[in-house]
This record gives structure tokens, sequence and C-alpha cells, in this order.
């Protein structure tokens, strides 16, 4: 099959619909067609995903949605990273995320990695009960752009204060961005705790860390 | 006679066991833990998904709950104190006033065992988050059936003794603080039930309910309000 042949808005489809063996199929049949990798994700993956977004925000997609069509995007994406990397793509952004100390909540926080990957992001994923000490380490030992806090109880939101606290005190992080989101979380707690960025859902998320990112 | 076998249930403080919970896995409840709103259900696609990881989770889920009824011995409006067979235990925090009119306080552990979030578990291990989610979801919706069942049966005692149970009220709940799961679970052998606490409290399978429930005269059970009136996060998202 050659790149002419291809009908590439298939692969806008399978993501669209969250049918992660089309999407898989499709990118092979592209990759062996020598199309440009960077045209299959900027023309057709990532306005999929924006569209996943929009259909969530009006109410039309939901979290189950969400997921799978973030499963066909990575998937897909992770045949073409080989080939951005080869040609110097770097990701939009590098997110250090996880879940503050004391709580061992993965799901919400996992969502959140998912979307924030599908949309291009590389992502450091720490996982859950996480302390402060060890987000500034591997914010600091990956550069990272954004350090992205999870927290599902009302008990542990507590903790990331702690967190944005140790952030701040580190003067090489300085340019780097704290976005926070769960259950208890409300952009007037973000606000009182110095976050850069509240989000109450794993779409508003990608949102908010690509608008960080272009400030 | 009725009434007399009911007060004497309700006075004796051993534990008592819920071993299985009849009542099938909630859809419409999964559903809601998933986001969707009420009346809307998913894409067939989607569906016959969540409907695969719901019959999976359904055949390895084991709710299963243990209470006790102890009576009040004190109370104030920021503690509470209860009899047990090693003396007293005494609660802090608002639950002294969110359950001031009981006479007597039940404490509850319920879980969905520890198989439903082992499997959700690996499935986010294995990059499967809708998978995991369902799993989530189910979890929660049967550790809260296995607390539903412990209410229905204080219900049942307390009813015909012209009592009636408060709404549960547990640690980690504004103006109660989490360590106070401590004393909650140190009021049982909690092999059975399978729940641990870590150190920070948490419980292990984190699906799992734990709480107080109070049981007063029916005429004078008032709910004093929501825990929320009481706590000092007025910019929690889950405020009531």
């Amino acid at each position: 099959m050659t790149e002419s042949t291809l009908d590439l808005t298939k692969l806008y489809e399978a993501i669209l619909i969250g049918d992660a063996s089309a999407a898989k199929e499709i990118v092979e049949a592209a990759i062996a067609a020598a199309v440009d990798p960077q045209l299959l994700v900027t023309g057709q993956m990532i306005p999929a995903m924006d569209e996943v977004g929009r259909r969530f925000e009006a109410g039309e997609y939901f979290v189950p949605e969400l997921l799978i069509a973030g499963r066909a995007m990575k998937g897909a994406l992770a045949l073409l990273q080989p080939l951005l990397a080869a040609r110097g793509v770097e990701p939009i952004g590098r997110v250090v995320i996880g879940t503050v100390k004391g709580d061992m909540h993965d799901i919400g926080k996992g969502l959140v990695a998912s979307m924030l990957e599908g949309a291009g992001f590389e992502i450091i994923d720490l996982g859950v009960d996480v302390s402060a000490d060890k987000f500034v380490a591997r914010a600091l030992e990956t550069k990272a752009d954004i350090v992205a806090l999870s927290a599902l109880l009302t008990t542990t939101m507590l903790s990331i204060k702690d967190v944005i606290a140790a952030v701040r005190k580190i003067d090489a992080l300085n340019g780097c961005k704290i976005i926070i989101g769960g259950a208890p979380v409300t952009q007037q707690y973000a606000d009182s705790v110095g976050a850069d960025g509240y989000s109450s859902n794993a779409n508003g998320a990608v949102t908010l860390a690509r608008q960080l990112l272009s400030a | 006679m009725v009434m007399q076998q009911s007060l004497s249930e309700l006075s004796n403080t051993q534990p008592r066991f819920v071993e299985r919970v009849d009542e099938p896995i909630d859809r419409n409840e999964v559903l809601r833990y998933l986001g969707y709103p009420e009346g809307v259900t998913p894409n067939q696609r989607i569906a016959g998904m969540l409907d695969d990881w719901i019959e999976q989770a359904s055949r390895i889920a084991a709710p299963r709950a243990v209470y006790r009824v102890l009576p009040v011995i004190a109370k104030d409006r920021k503690s509470l104190r209860v009899e047990t067979a090693a003396g007293f235990t005494e609660f802090r925090g608002a639950i002294g006033e969110f359950l001031g009119s009981s006479l007597s306080i039940a404490v509850f552990i319920a879980t969905a065992g520890p198989q439903v979030e082992r499997l959700a578990s690996k499935l986010l291990r294995e990059q499967d988050d809708l998978g995991a989610m369902v799993l989530n979801a189910v979890g929660a919706e049967r550790a809260e059936a296995a607390e539903a069942v412990v209410l229905r049966q204080l219900r049942e005692m307390a009813g015909p003794a012209g009592m009636a149970p408060t709404l549960p009220y547990s640690p980690g709940y504004c103006g109660m603080k989490l360590v106070e799961q401590r004393k909650l679970f140190s009021l049982f052998d909690t092999q059975w039930v399978g729940v641990t606490l870590t150190p920070d409290c948490l419980m292990q399978p984190i699906k799992s309910v734990s709480g107080l429930v109070g049981l007063g005269l029916a005429a004078d059970v008032v709910n004093f309000g929501s825990p929320c009136d009481r706590c000092e996060h007025h910019n929690c998202n889950m405020r009531r």
C-alpha cells in the first residue's frame, strides 16, 4: 500500500472510537508506506484526541470513552515514537506525576497520566504514596516541565501543600509548573496553596498543561 | 416481646458478622461511579466491555462486614466514650456532637474483599485503565453493599425497640481525625474481615468502609446537619 492509497482519516476515526487494534494497523501500514510520522500525529491523532476532549466537555463522552481513546492513541504513538525520536522530535512537555504521601489511590492519577501521554507529553509516573522529596528528586532528574499531584481524600490533600513548598524551595525548578487535582480539590484550594493550576478531570488536565507550557 | 428481644440484641456487644451480600452488583451504581449521569447508558461497544468486567468482578468479589454495638457511657460535643470488655474507648472529634443523641454506637468495618483490588492493580500494571477503573467501581459498590447490610440489620434490630440509627460517620470525615481509625480497629479482631490499617491509617483493601452509627430513641435521633458543617476545609470539592 502506498501513501496515496492509505486513508489516514481512518486513523482519526479509530482513535475517536477507541479502536486500538485498528489504530495500530493503520499506523503500521503508514510506516510501511513511509508516511511522515509527524503528519500522522499532528494531522490525525492529536485532532482525534482534541475531538474526544470536546465530546467529553460536551457531555457526549464519559470517562470510559476517554480511556479507550487514550489507549488507542498511546498504542499508535508507541509505534511512532522511535521514528519521531530519530528525527529529533521532542515531547511537548515532561510531566512528573504521582499521588501524594499517605494516599494509595491510583486510578484518577493514572487516567490523567494516560490522557497527558496521549496528548504527546512524556510521563514519569511515580505511583502512589509519593513523598515530597521524591517528587523533587525526580523533577530535578528529569528536568520536568510540570509536576502533577493527585489526592483523593480530604486528609491527604493536605500533603499537596508540602510538595508545593518543597518544589518552590529549589531554584533549579523555578520554571516547573505544579498542577493539582483529585476529588476533594478545588480551584480555591489550588489558589490557596500556590499551585499553578487545577483541573477537575483528566481532559481538563491536558488543556491546562498545554496552556501552562504555552504561556 | 419483640421489643425486649431487640433491646437484648442491641445490648449484646459481641461482634456480628455479615458473611455475604446477596444483592447482585448494582450496574447503575457502577455506571454512576464511572461518571455516567443518571439515565445515560454507554454505547453498545463500551457496554459490552463494561458488562464483561462486571461479570468477572462479580465472580471474585467477596463483600463482608463485621460490626459491634457498644453502649455510650459518656459524651460531650467533642468526644464520645463507649463501653468495651476491656473498659472503654473514647472517640474524639465532632463525632460527639454528630452522634450525640445515641444511647449505643455500632462500629463497623465493611469490605469488597481483596481480589477485586488485586485484579484492578494487575490491570493497571498492564495498562488496561478501563478494566482497572471498572473493577475499582465494582469494589466501591460491593463495599458499600456490605455496609448497607449492616445498616439494614441495625434498623431491623432498632426499629421494634422504638429506636433508629443515625447516618454513618467515619474517621477522616471532617471534624474527626483519620487516626481515630486505630481506636475503631482496636475494637475488632480484623483477621476475619481481612481489612488492615496502613501506618497512615488508610484501609487495605482500599475498597473498604469503616464507621460509627449512632442508635438512639427514634424520636431523639436527629442528624445534626452534615459532617461538612464542622469542617475547616471550606474549599473542599466534597463539601455538602
